[in-house]
Order: structure tokens, then sequence, then C-alpha cells
């Protein structure tokens, strides 16, 4: 997968729970959702399973552990559709 | 250490959708899902051990200096005792045991956290209109002793807020959490 479609699907996903915006106009791979972008940490579970449904891919418990980045997300997302 | 958590109920029920398929189980263990369920209250259920998790997590996470991480289900959650406006319960993470304390009513639920069961913790809850760092300031100030000047708060490398004068951090621990209309903080009273 290209690395720019990766980039725009996933910010489509966070989009919607990020709640600051000027942060989502600096979506890049050092994005922190929680701490960045400002997502609830409840809707963190929304995103992983937005992850899960838009790659049909399973995150399991210890990998969704470390997504707290963008480039942590593109990481696993990547691992993931390779062991499909 | 502690840690705090406050979650604003009305706005629950609109950011988050727990029916979602899924949902639940990447945040609670088989365990809690059935206490859930069997509960009158299931919203409330939700957020309080949500709220829980939170609290215990960042006590849990300031002891031993870690790094960040998101694995809800690696806590569980354990009532003890309950009435009609609050809990005591503990969290249990790696085997550890975190003892929380929670307050509700119809509009938040608000739970703390300490790894020792006999910490002395003042904590509070107040409106988001309020400045919740300058309500804690105050209050440490307050409560917990004299200081050659007025501390600041600064977050650490771990996102871990301490209590700063001039470039020293402060012993004392404490947690800040902030949820729409609502938010609450808990200092110890135990230096570190």
């Amino acid at each position: 997968m290209e690395e720019k479609d990766l980039n725009a699907q996933l910010k489509n996903i966070v989009e919607p729970y990020a709640q600051n915006k000027e942060a989502l106009l600096k979506f890049n791979d050092s994005s922190h959702f929680i701490q960045d972008l400002e997502v609830n940490s409840a809707n963190l579970v929304d995103i992983i399973l937005d992850v899960e449904d838009e790659f049909d891919i399973e995150v399991d418990n210890d990998s969704m552990e470390g997504m707290l980045t963008v480039e942590d997300a593109k990481k696993i997302i990547r691992q993931k559709l390779q062991e499909k | 250490m502690i840690g705090n958590d406050i979650v604003d109920l009305q706005l629950a029920k609109t950011q988050s959708n727990w029916r979602r398929r899924g949902y639940l189980q990447k945040i609670f263990t088989k365990e809690e899902r059935q206490q859930i369920l069997d509960s009158e209250n299931r919203d409330k259920m939700i957020w309080l051990f949500w709220s829980m998790k939170e609290a215990a997590y960042k006590a849990w996470q300031r002891k031993h200096n870690l790094a960040p991480k998101f694995n809800p289900c690696s806590l569980e959650c354990f009532l003890q005792s309950s009435n009609s406006k609050s809990t005591t319960g503990k969290v249990i993470i790696e085997e550890e045991s975190i003892f929380t304390k929670s307050f509700f009513n119809s509009n938040f639920i608000h739970s703390r956290a300490s790894c020792r069961e006999d910490e002395k913790i003042i904590w509070k809850s107040l409106s988001s209109k309020e400045d919740l760092r300058q309500s804690l300031l105050r209050e440490f100030v307050a409560t917990a002793g004299t200081f050659s000047k007025f501390p600041k708060l600064k977050k650490d490398r771990n996102f871990i807020p301490q209590f700063y004068i001039d470039d020293q951090a402060l012993s004392y621990n404490f947690s800040l959490s902030h949820h729409g209309s609502f938010s609450g903080f808990a200092f110890s009273l135990n230096n570190s």
C-alpha cells in the first residue's frame, strides 16, 4: 500500500475523534493520538475498531497497547496486513 | 502514587457508543463484561469501571515511571463496597493491587486511585468553568505546607505533570482529569 494512501485513510479514521483540529491539519507520523490530537481515551477504542474494519485486520490487545502515535498505528497496520 | 479520572456521563453518552460491536471486548475482561450485563444501569457500570481503570493506570504508570501504553483489558476492576453515592474497590494490574474510591451522581463519575491503601489523598471535582490548575495549586498550597515560591505545574517526558518551584520538581504526586463539563484533581499528602 502506498504511504500516502495509508496516511489519508488513517487521517480519515481519526478525524471525527480528534478534538484538536489544528493538530489534525499537521497530522504526521509523530502525532500522538491523545497528547496532540486530543482523542478522548475511550475513543481510542473506536479508532482501533475503525482500523480493524477499514483494513480487515484484527488488532490484538498487545498490538493495541503500543498504538499511541500515527507511526505506531501505521506500523501495526502494515504488519497485520502482511500477516494476512 | 496516585491517579484520578472523571467521566462526564452526558458527554460519554454521545461521545462513545459502547453498544458498538467489539467495543466492550476491547476494554473489559470477561468478568467485568458479565457484571456490566447483569447491572441495572449499564452506562454507570461501564463508566465506573472505565474511570477506575484510568485512575489506577495513572497511579501505576507514575509508580513505575513508565511510558504511556493503552491496554485496558490488562487491568481488572473489583468492587468492594458501594452505597448510592460512592464505591470503593481495587484494580489489579500485573498482579499489583491499586486501591480506588469513586464518587458518582447523575452528571459524572469521579475515581481516584492509590498504590497504598492508607495514602492520604485530597481530591475534588469541579465544573470545567473553574480553572483546574489554579484550583489544584491553591488547594495544594493551602494543605501541603509553606513553600518559598508559589509552585507551577509542568509535564515531564512521560506526560506526567509535576509541581515545580523554579526548575526543581517537588516530590508530591497529583493527577488532573478533565472531561466535558467536569474536571477533577487529586493529590497525595504523603511526600513521595
